[in-house]
């Protein structure tokens, strides 16, 4: 707690600040909205016309101005003139319905300028940044822009499913298609093991901490706190690549920047939406169907040592309509059908813009309704907004961003566990019938109990099951700015975050195989969850801003951040209540019931300064500076800043840029209309180091049923931020008055101090200390490229944006690290990139006993002996040429990081109709199906996948599939090659059609109908469900198939009206 | 035009493409055509199997090799076929027997025999199966595999045999006859009708005449030699053999009259022909052990005719001597597994002990019973054969934890009976003591008593038995 008190000093003196310079605000006002346009001397007037660029016609009433000097308007025939202060300026065009464009003058008397319609991609478009709006041509740093345009079309998208494919860099992996669950997103690549890869998000200017605390007790499941952000709410959406320092020791994974809409206008707007759609069902796996079924039942019973008598006389091969089992086990269910349904979703949004000159305001509301792809699957929102703009003097000023959402989910257990419907409805049996069946074949509403091969009914866990997530946040702030003079103002944003996630689950007994508990057996599963974050942020700055004689620009900037978090989850897990109809945790038996829960509460200060200065709107230089103090931070840094015994993690960037087609040299080649050249580089921090791994604490330890604390951790005092240096040079093209705009960076990031776990000698009595021992680097490039091919009634535009990525280890505290994840092995090397699958290459199946005795290849048995290979079994690759295959026969077997990660869009419109397509792509990434290892394991009664009809089964077969072996003594299904496959896919992400009506003005300002459809199409070789998932947000888990609920193809239909 | 629409198809192939392209196609066909057919459709198929075939589709087994269950079958070609018997082909059953021999459950590749397996076939009767042979027809075409089994063809008839029973029922011996003798009546209480519970003893009262079975005695004893799950090695005695036989365990086998002692003798000549297992002719030894312990000694010389049965082989000998003394043999009982005492609340004065004998170093297991201050407390063993024979009775009781010596007294069917006396058990005896004669009245069990001395003194009134045995006089 000591390391409080500084910072509660620094807070305070801020504070002071700002009050201080609210008084002085009184005395000079009236200066402020005094313009000093036609008081050039010595100008030099330059005329145009400015055009429409698809029809060519001359377009009148573009404002014309040279910043803060010079204005004009063109006239009905398109034409200008205007006196700018030097050969140098630069022309801002800007217009109603038009883009924003700036033209350098360069020397030149006469410039015509064409202007592209509002929402078109281009080279100028604005950019927000942490202090300010500058088109995306004066900036420095490596930065895109994303401008949402409403996102009408993509309504039911979460903010970090919804960048998908929009930028260069950020790769985007949605977790699963479970609705609101949310992405994976990660930009450039990977920068940390152990801490978070997350970028940082910063919505209406205060940090928005989207990280989950805790873990949901629904497994698979990740509450996801970007899913309160309707969509449609933000405006604009900025990603910062490289090391703009911006955040300091929290921006080593970039920063994405969010806004949300404000009213534009003071008429007052409504807009009301209503949609509604239909989700559709995955195509099914291939399975065995009921008679490839119980062949495959025969032989693995048969490899269980069973006899023919024993085998016969199992109620499923008696064939006797007489035999009183005999209706219970001749069915044919189709259990992926019981899991998945087709479902429907309904979204209704309203959005009232407007106000006066005091205070302008944008309201909203939305209302989400979209069911699951596993049956009876739901999640439900409620969000509201309001944003609010007031003029309370004419010097100060406030906005608010105030949102508060609320969900409520019903979810299924995913993943690899006995739980997940999904899962159990590719092994059930498919000669098992839904319900309960007589002897005479009369089926019963009751549901089938747990079945002969102990695999619970997937369709009593559905119907009976129950798992709800009740999550709401509130998020909001207010910002003060008081504006001393034209130069000088002081800001002032202070927030607060409640939030609260509560879950409640049931597994019922009925239908459901029991779980083993160390001292009990589970019949039923209670639990109930409270996860808890609140925060509180001020950020408070100065800002400086001056133009000297119309060449030199200055924007400095300087202040600090204060944010204290807190963060709590306590859950309760129970077991065995008394019936199914007790479904509430208190129900479970007492002395099995278990209470557990996390803490954390830090606290982040970051002091920082940022200037910005352009010397003739042609050179750009950009540098920050943070000094960055954590409740989180050892004490005993070395070589860290130090303040009152605290560390401060101090971190500068640089950025300079050059904007080449402004020189006199480029200003006769028309075909250009922009070429600027970008480096930067600049120190960033990563502080998601553990709350409380600096210091030593205590956990309770329950010992033969007393209570007591033990040591968990030792402390490490040295450990500190992992350090991350991002050099970035970029290229900015636009080229034939903008037809191509292309925009290409490479980095190079490296990870020091990556924070690792150290293996400890056993003495110690941890395993581990949490240490600053691990590096790594990752460069990349980011190419990003836009182009209008059609330019005239009929406009066709063409984007495309991809990146790709290298990583490697740098340190390590061993050599290699290797990590476990749902049947899938991992190994992190030193040299090497990330969480490498590690396992046994395989080279087919051996096609009789001789030919596996001429290899002569073995695996130990437990007793120590070695047992040989058969005919039929998979033929592993012996590494170390010592005929025995164990754990040093394994190798790398594939790379879970991709090649290449990007985007194809297209949009095509026509009047009043437009249509606009995103393909997705990921190339080269390897995939661990983990589901078919499960489905070509041929271990155990469990349904299998179509291809084990073709199992080998006699000497000499050639095959691909290896026999069926009870057990799998030989390890056949072990984790290797035969599960990897290519993640490589197309998928055409979404796809809309919109279309204005043509609607008489005085009953509504406009209709638009909305046509839209996602994942319609997917061309991949892979076998699972679906090649995108993300198991977990650590680096080490990527690419683990672990059977969540797959991305799915919905479609919908929509209407908004405008009144 | 028909460009246009050309286009138009184009277009919707490559759209019908697109959206229809099935990743699993190629991962799942199945990758040898033999995996696509049935048993059924194999068969059908193959122009060398019409015959059998056209048996198949008259006895219905072709339904069942279309089914979802392995099955092996061995076809014989139509040449074999040919010489398959008018009699066999017009008799719906026994064509079904002939053809259901042919086929049975999960698959048997010629690889998998090492070196014989007896599988059961469909008709519920045995075969043997080696790598090159089906019984003893030669596998002309092997290991054709489809999805549902795989089948070989052989060269020869195979019909199916008869069981040891049936064969043996079959014959005019008179040891068929004697087994006949030993059906009893019994109920079976799974078969009969119940029409109430006895109100008094709860136990379920049977509608009479219902759930009455047959059964065996002999059967009883030595496993039912119907039994195609069991193979046997039986000895089927002539006439004379088998009276002779008789003859001399007639006196040793008195019951309370005489068809009873006609039967006993019968079932206690009898049993000790029949073993379980199956020995071939070659691997026959010289004698074989009985269930009971009875060595009977095998005169090759002596066989008549050897018949393979589906269960087994049965041998028709003219003479097997047994040595009564092989028959009449000494009945001994461990102390430590008796079946009951005088009273059930004594088990915390019973021990159950594991000991060292000091002067042979071997270990034994006793029952010692001590303190249990009860005057004649007892320990009881049921005995249940005791041939019509005198008998000594010999004990060991070594009464080695104790300080003092004891009495203890044997007794046969009634603890209180002084036809033995007490017999001193001395400390730390470990020979074995002769305790008293005994001579049965008839053929029968009997119930044998260790009956401590008739005092409630600790020590003095303790019992303790390795083992006792009855050792029979014969002439």
């Amino acid at each position: 707690m000591r390391i409080s008190t500084p910072i509660h000093v620094l807070a305070i003196c801020g504070s002071i600040c700002f009050c201080t310079a609210a008084n002085a605000q009184q005395k000079d006002s009236t200066r402020v909205a005094a313009t000093s346009a036609n008081k050039i001397k010595n100008g030099y007037e330059v005329t145009g016309q400015v055009t429409d660029a698809a029809t060519k016609k001359p377009v009148p009433g573009i404002n014309v101005v040279v910043q803060d000097i010079a204005a004009a308007i063109t006239d009905d025939k398109g034409n200008f003139k205007i006196i700018v202060p030097s050969k140098t300026s630069v022309l801002q065009f800007s217009g109603q319905g038009f883009q924003y464009k700036d033209v350098a003058v360069n020397g030149r008397k006469v410039i015509n300028a064409s202007l592209y319609e509002d929402g078109f991609t281009s080279a100028y478009d604005l950019v927000t940044l942490p202090f300010r709006q500058a088109p995306k041509s004066q900036i420095s740093y490596a930065v895109s822009s994303v401008n949402t345009d409403g996102s009408w079309t993509r309504n039911k998208e979460t903010p970090d499913n919804f960048l998908q494919g929009q930028v260069a860099g950020l790769n985007v992996i949605r977790r699963s298609g479970t609705p609101g669950v949310g992405a994976e997103v990660f930009l450039r690549g990977f920068n940390s093991l152990n801490a978070t890869n997350q970028p940082l998000y910063v919505i209406d200017g205060m940090i928005y901490d989207a990280n989950s605390y805790g873990r949901s007790i629904i497994n698979g499941h990740v509450t996801n706190p970007l899913s309160n952000i309707d969509i449609k709410d933000i405006d604009n959406i900025t990603v910062i690549k490289d090391g703009a320092s911006y955040y300091g020791s929290r921006g080593a994974n970039g920063v994405i920047l969010i806004n949300t809409a404000h009213a534009k206008e003071l008429t007052t707007r409504i807009d009301f939406a209503a949609y509604g759609g239909m989700n559709f069902t995955p195509k099914q796996i291939p399975l065995l169907n009921t008679t490839d079924y119980r062949l495959y039942l025969t032989d693995v019973l048969r490899s269980a040592g069973q006899t023919d008598a024993q085998i016969q006389a199992q109620p499923y091969m008696n064939d006797d309509p007489a035999n009183p089992t005999y209706y219970q086990y001749h069915n044919n269910t189709n259990w992926q059908k019981k899991v998945f349904t087709n479902s429907h979703s309904q979204n209704y949004y309203l959005k009232v813009t407007g106000g006066d000159n005091i205070a302008k305001y944008a309201l909203s509301v939305g209302y989400l309704n979209n069911d699951g792809l596993t049956d009876s699957t739901n999640l439900k929102r409620y969000s509201t907004r309001f944003n609010a703009d007031l003029n309370l003097t004419p010097k100060l000023t406030a906005n608010t961003n105030l949102s508060f959402s609320s969900s409520e989910q019903i979810l299924k257990d995913q993943g690899l566990t006995t739980a997940n419907p999904a899962l159990i409805g590719l092994i059930k049996a498919p000669f098992l019938s839904v319900n309960q069946i007589s002897e005479t074949g009369v089926q019963s509403p009751n549901l089938a109990d747990v079945d002969i091969f102990n695999v619970s009914n997937p369709v009593a866990l559905i119907r009976n099951a129950q798992q709800t997530n009740k999550y709401y946040r509130f998020f909001g702030s207010v910002k003060f700015n008081f504006q001393f003079n034209k130069h000088h103002s002081v800001s002032s944003l202070t927030g607060l975050v409640y939030d609260k996630v509560r879950e409640n689950t049931f597994i019922p007994r009925m239908g459901v195989v029991p779980d083993t508990l160390r001292n009990a057996i589970a019949y039923s599963r209670l639990g109930a969850s409270i996860q808890r974050y609140n925060s509180f942020y001020n950020d408070t700055w100065y800002s400086y801003k001056r133009t000297f004689t119309g060449e030199h620009d200055i924007l400095f900037n300087a202040g600090f951040r204060y944010h204290d978090s807190e963060s709590e989850q306590d859950y309760a897990q129970g077991y065995n209540s008394p019936t199914d109809d007790f479904v509430s945790i208190g129900n479970g038996v007492t002395n099995l019931r278990r209470l557990t829960g996390d803490y954390g509460k830090w606290k982040w200060l970051n002091a920082y300064a940022a200037l910005n200065y352009s010397f003739r709107s042609k050179y750009f230089l950009s540098a920050n500076l943070s000094a960055d103090g954590s409740s989180r931070f050892g004490r005993d840094i070395p070589g860290a800043l130090s303040i009152a015994g605290n560390k401060y993690a101090v971190l500068p960037s640089v950025a300079a840029s050059w904007l080449i087609s402004s020189e006199k040299f480029l200003a006769s080649a028309k075909f250009i209309d922009l070429l600027k050249l970008r480096a930067s580089y600049g120190l960033t921090g990563n502080d998601d180091i553990g709350n409380y791994n600096t210091r030593s604490y205590y956990r309770a330890q329950n010992l033969l049923g007393s209570q007591g604390l033990v040591l968990a951790n030792i402390a490490n005092p040295q450990l500190q931020w992992e350090l991350n240096k991002k050099a970035n040079v970029g290229l900015d093209v636009a080229l034939f008055n903008e037809r191509l705009n292309l925009s290409i960076d490479a980095y190079h990031n490296v990870t020091s101090k990556m924070v690792t776990l150290d293996p400890l000698n056993t003495a110690a009595g941890m395993q581990y200390v949490v240490a600053n021992s691990g590096g790594m680097r990752t460069n990349g490039i980011d190419l990003s490229l836009n182009s209008r091919i059609i330019n005239n009634a009929v406009k066709l535009d063409v984007g495309l944006n991809v990146s790709t990525y290298s990583n490697r280890i740098t340190a390590l505290p061993a050599d290699n690290l290797i990590t476990n994840y749902a049947g899938a092995t991992m190994i992190t090397r030193i040299g090497q990139s990330t969480a490498m699958f590690y396992g046994y290459k395989t080279n087919g199946i051996y096609t009789s006993n001789n030919e596996a005795a001429q290899v002569g290849l073995s695996i130990r048995g437990t007793d120590g002996s070695l047992v040989p290979f058969k005919g039929g079994d998979v033929r592993f690759i012996d590494v170390n040429n010592d005929k025995v295959i164990d754990d040093n026969d394994r190798q790398s077997i594939g790379n879970p990081n991709p090649d290449f990660v990007g985007s194809f869009n297209g949009k095509v419109s026509y009047k009043s109709m437009s249509l606009t397509a995103l393909f997705t792509f990921s190339s080269g990434n390897d995939l661990y199906n983990g589901q078919r290892a499960i489905l070509q394991s041929l271990s155990s009664p469990a349904n299998q996948f179509a291809n084990v009809v073709n199992r080998w089964r006699f000497d000499g077969q050639i095959t691909d599939v290896p026999r069926a072996a009870y057990g799998d003594p030989m390890g056949n299904a072990r984790f290797s090659d035969r599960f990897i496959e290519s993640g490589s896919y197309v998928r055409l992400r979404t796809i809309a059609v919109n279309y204005n009506l043509p609607i008489k003005p005085k009953l509504l300002k406009y209709a638009t109908i909305y046509l839209n459809a996602d994942n319609l199409f997917t061309v991949t070789k892979y076998l699972g469900y679906d090649p995108e998932f993300s198991a977990g947000r650590s680096p080490l888990v990527q690419g683990i198939d672990t059977a969540l609920e797959p991305q799915f193809r919905s479609a919908q239909l929509g209407i908004r009206i405008g009144l | 035009m028909t460009v246009k629409y050309n286009r138009i198809l184009l277009l919707v192939c490559v759209v019908a493409a697109l959206l229809g392209c099935n990743k699993y196609a190629d991962e799942t066909k199945v990758n040898n055509a033999a995996l696509g057919q049935t048993l059924a459709q194999l068969i059908k198929e193959t122009p060398t199997l019409s015959r059998f075939n056209e048996l198949l589709i008259k006895t219905g087994f072709d339904k069942v090799l279309e089914g979802s269950k392995m099955y092996t079958v061995w076809a014989p070609d139509n040449q074999t076929l040919q010489a398959l018997d008018a009699g066999t082909l017009n008799d719906a059953e026994r064509l079904k027997q002939f053809v259901g021999n042919h086929i049975v459950n999960l698959s048997y590749y010629t690889n998998t025999p090492n070196p014989v397996l007896r599988i059961k076939t469909l008709n519920g009767k045995y075969i043997k199966f080696s790598t090159t042979q089906f019984e003893d027809a030669g596998i002309t075409s092997a290991n054709k595999y489809v999805s549902n089994g795989v089948l070989h063809t052989i060269n020869k008839l195979v019909l199916p045999r008869q069981n040891v029973w049936e064969y043996v029922n079959s014959t005019a011996y008179k040891q068929k006859n004697y087994i006949n003798t030993l059906d009893y009546q019994a109920i079976d209480s799974a078969k009969a009708v119940q029409i109430g519970l006895d109100p008094v003893t709860s136990k379920p009262i049977y509608q009479p005449g219902t759930g009455i079975i047959t059964r065996n005695l002999l059967f009883d004893r030595i496993g039912d030699l119907r039994n195609e799950d069991q193979e046997y090695t039986f000895i089927l005695l002539t006439d004379a053999a088998v009276d002779a036989e008789r003859a001399k365990l007639k006196p040793y086998v008195q019951g309370a009259n005489n068809d009873e002692t006609e039967r006993l003798s019968s079932l206690h000549v009898i049993k000790d022909l029949v073993i379980k297992g199956n020995y071939a002719l070659q691997d026959l030894p010289a004698s074989i052990t009985s269930a009971d312990g009875v060595t009977v000694p095998i005169d090759k010389t002596a066989i008549i005719d050897t018949r393979t049965t589906s269960n087994g082989t049965v041998y028709i000998m003219s003479a097997a001597n047994v040595k009564l003394s092989d028959k009449i043999r000494p009945v001994k009982r461990e102390g430590e597994q008796p079946d009951g005492f005088s009273r059930t609340d004594k088990s915390g004065n019973i021990a159950y002990r594991l000991r060292l004998n000091p002067l042979s170093g071997q270990q034994f297991n006793d029952i010692y019973i001590f303190n249990h201050k009860i005057p004649l407390f007892n320990v009881r063993y049921n005995l249940k054969e005791l041939y019509k024979v005198p008998y000594k009775v010999y004990w060991v009781a070594p009464n080695d934890v104790q300080t003092v010596a004891f009495k203890q007294r044997f007794a046969i069917n009634d603890p209180l009976s002084t036809a033995f006396a007490e017999t001193d058990v001395p400390l730390k005896n470990y020979n074995q003591v002769f305790v008293g004669d005994y001579v049965p009245a008839q053929f029968g069990g009997v119930t044998a008593y260790v009956v401590a001395a008739n005092n409630g003194v600790d020590a003095t009134n303790s019992i303790n038995v390795d083992y006792f045995v009855l050792v029979p006089q014969l002439p």
